[in-house]
């Protein structure tokens, strides 16, 4: 059985986002990296394949030119193969937009029994668009998955509830979104992700694919950011732990914040 | 026209994030100049479902059902889709939880609605709403307008005091019928295990949080001694992340973030936690943030207004040592 796990690439949190450079295509490829939540979603896939569950992983990812070294090091990493969709910024921030594309590119793709997602992206984080495509393409699906036990034509899947875990079956074709405290996804050497930039990657384009009508869900109106907060005060307790406290609460009292009025 | 609150329901009474969203939903019907009504789905409902109009719903639209009882995906899309087919609303608010993030991507596909989930703000202007989306895990934020007739909104946590019930108001009940069967054989129920929570951690003064960094129950105990220094319960608790929780360091009462409680403390001590937004997002709104930790690029920095960089089984007893011991008067 073929697993496709459905990728993104996005801007670095590290690399500063704002309103005027929250655009993704617009980044240079130093600042995209595999949205963070993908990478359990590429280990669930992993391990299912080493338990001999899945023959071949697939992986595929919505996005510019500056998402080629985010797919090299998911092959890095051990998947088969990486796709990527060639889209643009107007796509971006419509999750109905995005889910539509990439119904479009799975069936291209041969509507593989299994697919997984990460559970929701850095940039959008609303862990919208893996019901929106589960729905278009008519299978059930779950979020926030923890385990995933194969068994024929349906899968047993323990997954993250408020407080808890639940357990439940679903049927085949389904389509998952794996919780970030599923696994510990593995680390790759670096060398290994350098060899993997020699691959090729094939894009298709948007043409190539039956797509369902892209008209906008919404319309953007407005970016913006909050004035940042203020900067942490920090006292270093590596070496003298209680130096640093001493400082700290002298500081705190410097400050006016009271611990004892409080309580 | 019309705005619609779906209702989350835990342990037979509407959750603190409904309360909210019924807060926020009320102003914007007044607004709008538009009715309110709410949806009661579920299994059960007859006691709860008139409280939907106590909170301020002009009518109850209910599905209850047994097949509703466990928050199944598949039968809680068709029963909410039945709900706003009949309805129509202009907006459906939601408070955001596991269950509506799976069900509402699939009614908003079924009801050809617009979603947008993780909104932190509705307002009306030029006679039409305009929602705030937070982006880039709070780094960034935008305004959109609904490009459908229908727009299903997820509202965060925290962002407004829930509202509170009137006993008085007009209690109106239509109970909605599903024609399309609610059973889905593709997905089927085994089992689950949750905790409750049996203590209210949301209302405390001063919380003292530990996450992975405490490395066990015993880790915790030094935050345990902190919390009873500062006062004990009720006005000082202990938090937790989710992780410490999976892990057994302390019970679920105690979890703060998406899953857990959201707490605005007028002192937050976080302990071992790295700061990732599923918790960040419980406990941001704390007036004075300390945070321990012994990695210089955590997270949790960049939104603490005191930063201890180190290990925190030397710095909590350090901080422990220098608070007074008030007991035996």
């Amino acid at each position: 059985m073929k697993a496709l796990v459905l990728m993104k690439a996005v801007i670095d949190k590290l690399a500063d986002v704002d309103e005027e450079s929250a655009v993704t295509a617009e980044r240079d490829e130093d600042e995209i990296l595999i949205n963070p939540y993908d990478r359990y979603a590429i280990e669930a896939a992993l391990q299912l394949k080493k338990q001999g569950s899945v023959d071949h992983v697939a992986v595929m990812c919505c996005g510019a030119d500056n998402s080629v070294p985010s797919l090299q090091e998911a092959l890095a990493m051990g998947a088969n193969e990486a796709i990527r969709v060639e889209i643009d910024e107007e796509i971006e921030r419509d999750v109905f937009k995005i889910a539509r594309i990439l119904v479009g590119a799975i069936e291209k793709y041969g509507d593989p029994e299994l697919i997984l997602t990460g559970m929701q992206s850095f940039d959008i984080g609303a862990g919208a668009v893996p019901g929106i495509v589960a729905e278009m393409m008519g299978r059930p699906h779950a979020s926030y998955v923890e385990e995933i036990e194969i068994e024929g034509q349906k899968l047993t899947v323990k997954k993250t509830i408020e407080g808890g875990f639940r357990k439940i079956r679903l049927s085949l074709p389904v389509l998952l979104s794996i919780a970030n405290t599923a696994n510990e996804p593995r680390y790759v050497a670096v060398g290994r992700i350098m060899k993997a930039r020699k691959q090729p990657v094939p894009a298709w384009d948007l043409a190539d694919l039956n797509v369902a009508d892209l008209t906008p869900s919404i319309k953007i109106e407005r970016v913006f950011s909050l004035p940042p907060r203020p900067e942490c005060v920090m006292f270093d307790g590596e070496d003298d732990p209680e130096g640093a406290v001493k400082e700290f609460f002298e500081r705190l009292k410097a400050d006016g914040v009271n611990l004892e009025a409080i309580r | 026209m019309s705005v619609l609150i779906v209702t989350g329901i835990r342990a037979g009474e509407f959750s603190e994030g409904t309360k909210e969203v019924f807060a926020v939903a009320r102003n914007l019907a007044e607004t709008l100049e538009v009715p309110l009504n709410a949806a009661v789905v579920g299994s059960g409902l007859d006691e709860i479902a008139p409280i939907a109009c106590h909170y301020g719903a002009e009518t109850a639209y209910v599905v209850d059902d047994p097949h509703l009882e466990k928050a199944e995906v598949l039968p809680w899309t068709t029963a909410l889709t039945a709900v706003i087919k009949h309805i129509k609303p202009l907006v459906v608010l939601v408070s955001a939880s596991i269950s509506m993030a799976e069900v509402l991507p699939r009614v908003a596909v079924r009801t050809d609605a617009c979603l947008v989930p993780n909104a932190s703000g509705i307002q009306v202007k030029d006679s039409s709403m305009c929602i705030t989306r937070s982006l880039f895990e709070e780094l960034v934020f935008d305004e959109v307008r609904s490009a459908r007739d229908t727009c299903i909104v997820t509202l965060t946590r925290g962002i407004i005091k829930p509202a509170e019930p009137d006993p008085g108001k007009t209690v109106k009940i239509e109970a909605i019928t599903v024609s399309e069967p609610l059973e889905d054989a593709r997905e089927e129920f085994l089992d689950e295990e949750f905790a409750e929570a049996a203590i209210d951690i949301s209302k405390a003064k001063i919380i003292v949080a530990g996450g992975r960094g405490a490395e066990s129950k015993e880790g915790f105990e030094i935050i345990w001694k902190i919390r009873d220094r500062l006062g004990g319960s009720p006005t000082a608790e202990v938090g937790a992340t989710r992780l410490a929780v999976d892990l057994d360091f302390v019970p679920y009462d105690h979890e703060i973030g998406y899953t857990g409680k959201i707490v605005s403390p007028d002192i937050f001590f976080s302990a071992g936690i790295s700061g990732a937004i599923q918790h960040v997002m419980g406990m941001k709104n704390s007036k004075v943030i300390i945070a321990i930790n012994e990695d210089e690029e955590a997270p949790i920095w960049s939104i603490a207004h005191y930063g201890l960089l180190g290990d925190m089984h030397e710095i909590l007893p350090a901080i422990y040592g220098r608070l007074p011991d008030r007991r035996g008067g």
